[in-house]
């Protein structure tokens, strides 16, 4: 199976007369693409704004972060169950801009936000402070509930993805990626290198807290067999709307997964990439061992990994499911390597950085301390409503806060630099 | 500058001089001299308080309070302690004596000893402690590093990780950014594990405190029990601000007669789940119903009529140590013998 992606390195965005790339710089009709989202009646209006890296610009109620992308080959469409025909994703060519991000911000009682510093002493920690931003601002409608808006608001930044995503139609991109994805369950075609594989533990609790997959919510799935081409084409979608920033994969770095990319770009030369198991991690603890054997299941008898990458999304009790899956993995034969969060105080102190540990847990890689606190500066503007529960007072203030409020800042799939270290 | 050092160092005497009382003299002495000279122009080793380390270790107390008034009568803006290398009671005296300076001056302190030193588990938290070899061979290079460390606390330079200043990781965590992106370190940690190279975790299983739980009760008939949970349930309204989240605090309410509707008076403030099944009825986070039956049928004591609740969603460990006393306390004044603990 094989997928094109074809990348577009935007250098300016501006309003414009008309929705068009030019030399690298993406204008934008306004009117025309506020029409095109106001068709839904979730929303009584919506603000659409542009803000460039160094701007003394504050983002708030930051809810996620999606980049422009686009089919451009016959009828099928990134984001299937939302954009297109009800297809399978994956093969042919999909364009990709790229230093460009679409921000959904809203602001309503059961939503939780995080905040985008474009300039001052914040702007270090996300890196969406460094792309150019497209952020839509709607206004909900007055008989609408929270559930009802998020599903519209994501529709809204997917529509707002693809539109964008057609200026790249006909235009020669700066690079070309190819994805070439075969499962090899038969041992006897392996290519002769380690064969690994990837855990990606995504989680779906309940509405407002949920992980989309081809449009589904992912809550009752059993463990499922993806591919790397399906998540480019953004078969997996966040749904986190109530849920902390610091916790939730923002579905920019779910269509650009670094970790997946990494094991694509090492395929065949060090590892032979075998295959990616999508899990939900469940609420309970009986569910949690029961998904954790048929996670370690699949590794073993089904891909014969020889080691497996393993990443949660979520806090603490999503410790039990990153650690059940590496020691069931390891027991059975599969070396494991993790990427989990430290939750200390916000001194770093503490004995516990892990809700639950096992011993067989011996390569940990730190996404950081999620209670350290940074310090933000005083801005000129903000966008994205006029006030955030979460830091209060005045959302253009300097102010001390804790690094999981700084939306893209921590990431449990590895986009992100920042980790722990002992001091 | 002050530099504190032993009575050897000092140039008093060996072992036999170890109960020489502290004492100050002006300039710098022995190890001093070299102090001094990496010091250069950029500061003064204005005195040397000299103590024995058996005085140290039997008048610890005392001590401590004299060389505290000797050091703070040169008004420094620096300490240097030893270094202590492997000596044991030098390596205690110095931790204590940078940690109580440091605490009451608020001036940069700065020590040195090897590994082995007991100073270092005792002291390595609260004070920097370079890391030295065991014996005074590497006396030069070690008062080199501690000054260039204590210089750059000076300054007010930021501090990097324990592998690039020398000194004792204190056993805390900061953040600092990385090279790589975690996605490549992760993917570069399991080719290393797969392949039998050498690699380093980045978190650490952690060393927990044991804790020994109390005897079973004896006589379950008699014992008055009571439930306590982290699972956030409080009155309508929360009015103890009970936080949903790295919460600080807890409450203690009645618990409702059987047959009351506890979700009229009661709602969930935990954010750690989806907590409506709770709030359609509290009795499934509190079996308040079942143990006022069981209390019925004598199966327990004694129900205790109020219980306490507090919100377990990312509560910092040193919270849920303070608190789990605190409410362990009241239990006792309560006469609760058992308890039951109610997790989410």
């Amino acid at each position: 199976m094989e997928l094109q992606l074809s990348y577009y390195h935007i250098t300016d965005i501006r309003f414009g007369d008309e929705t068009i790339m030019k030399d690298g710089v993406l204008f934008l009709n306004k009117e025309e693409l506020k029409s095109y989202l106001l068709g839904d009646p979730s929303f009584s209006d919506i603000e659409i704004e542009i803000t460039h890296p160094g701007e003394m610009t504050r983002i708030i109620n930051v809810l996620d972060i999606v980049d422009p992308r686009k089919k451009v080959n016959g009828d099928h469409e990134v984001f299937p169950g939302w954009m297109g025909e009800f297809s399978a994703v994956g093969s042919g060519k999909t364009n990709v801009l790229t230093n460009v991000s679409i921000i959904e911000t809203g602001s309503m009682d059961g939503l939780m936000g995080g905040i985008i510093d474009m300039g001052g002493l914040g702007r270090v920690y996300s890196p969406y402070s460094r792309t150019h931003n497209v952020v839509l601002v709607p206004t909900p409608s007055k008989e609408v509930n929270a559930i009802q808006f998020a599903k519209s608001l994501k529709m809204a930044a997917l529509k707002a993805s693809v539109y964008l995503g057609k200026t790249t139609v006909n235009l020669p991109p700066e690079q070309m990626v190819s994805i070439d994805f075969t499962s090899r369950f038969d041992k006897d075609k392996q290519l002769g290198l380690p064969r690994v594989g990837y855990v990606w533990h995504v989680l779906s609790h309940y509405r407002l807290r949920e992980i989309y997959y081809y449009g589904a919510n992912s809550n009752s799935f059993y463990p499922l067999l993806i591919t790397p081409n399906e998540i480019f084409d953004g078969a997996v979608v966040s749904g986190h709307y109530d849920h902390s920033p610091g916790l939730k994969n923002y579905t920019h770095s779910i269509l650009n997964h670094p970790i997946v990319m990494e094991l694509c770009r090492r395929h065949g030369k060090e590892l032979d990439f075998v295959g990616i198991i999508l899990a939900n991690e469940p609420s309970e603890t009986e569910g949690k061992k029961w998904n954790a054997l048929m996670n370690v299941r699949i590794a073993k008898s089904i891909l014969h990994l020889d080691g497996v990458v393993i990443t949660k999304e979520g806090g603490g009790h999503t410790d039990f499911d990153l650690m059940e899956v590496c020691k069931q993995c390891e027991r059975s034969g599969i070396k494991t390597a993790l990427i989990d969060i430290e939750m200390l105080d916000q001194d770093g102190e503490g004995d516990y950085p892990l809700i639950v540990f096992e011993k067989e847990a011996d390569a940990i890689v730190s996404a950081g301390n999620i209670e350290e606190r940074v310090s933000v500066s005083k801005m000129e503007k903000v966008m994205g409503g006029m006030r955030m529960k979460e830091i209060g007072g005045d959302p253009k203030s300097e102010n001390n806060i804790p690094i999981w409020l700084v939306s893209g800042a921590i990431n449990e799939i590895g986009m992100s630099k920042i980790r722990g270290n002992l001091f | 500058m002050v530099h504190y050092i032993n009575q050897f160092f000092g140039q008093i005497g060996g072992e036999e001089k170890a109960d020489t009382s502290p004492f100050i003299k002006k300039g710098p002495i022995g190890p001093g001299v070299i102090l001094q000279e990496k010091l250069r122009d950029r500061g003064e080793v204005v005195a040397t308080v000299i103590c024995g380390d058996d005085y140290f270790s039997n008048y610890s107390g005392e001590a401590i309070e004299e060389l505290l008034h000797l050091i703070k009568s040169e008004n420094p803006e620096i300490l240097i302690s030893g270094p202590a290398f492997n000596a044991g009671r030098y390596g205690i005296a110095c931790g204590e004596v940078c940690r109580r300076t440091s605490k009451e001056l608020g001036i940069p302190c700065v020590t040195g000893m090897c590994g082995e030193n007991p100073g270092v588990e005792m002291y390595r938290k609260s004070v920097y402690i370079i890391e030295t070899p065991g014996s005074a061979i590497g006396m030069k290079n070690s008062l080199s590093r501690m000054i260039e460390f204590a210089i750059n606390l000076f300054e007010r330079k930021p501090i990097g990780p324990p592998e690039e200043g020398g000194y004792f990781p204190r056993g805390i965590r900061k953040n600092i950014f990385s090279e790589k992106l975690a996605s490549e370190r992760v993917v570069d940690m399991l080719m290393a594990k797969l392949s039998g190279s050498p690699f380093v975790t980045e978190v650490f299983n952690p060393i927990g405190t044991e804790i020994e739980p109390a005897s079973p009760l004896e006589e379950i008939l008699n014992a008055k029990i009571a439930l306590v949970t982290e699972g956030g349930l409080v009155p309508k309204g929360n009015p103890d601000r009970i936080e949903g989240a790295r919460c600080t605090r807890f409450g203690r309410y009645p618990i409702w007669a059987k047959g009351n509707l506890p979700a009229e008076e009661f709602e969930c403030i935990h954010r750690g789940f989806d907590s409506s099944s709770i709030n359609e009825d509290p009795n499934r986070l509190l079996p308040i119903d079942v143990l006022t039956d069981m209390e019925e049928k004598t199966q327990i004591g004694k129900l205790f009529s109020f219980f306490y609740s507090t919100c377990g969603c990312g509560m910092y460990i040193g919270e849920a140590r303070r608190i789990g006393r605190e409410i362990a306390e009241s239990l006792k004044r309560d006469g609760v013998q058992g308890v039951i603990l109610v997790a989410t």
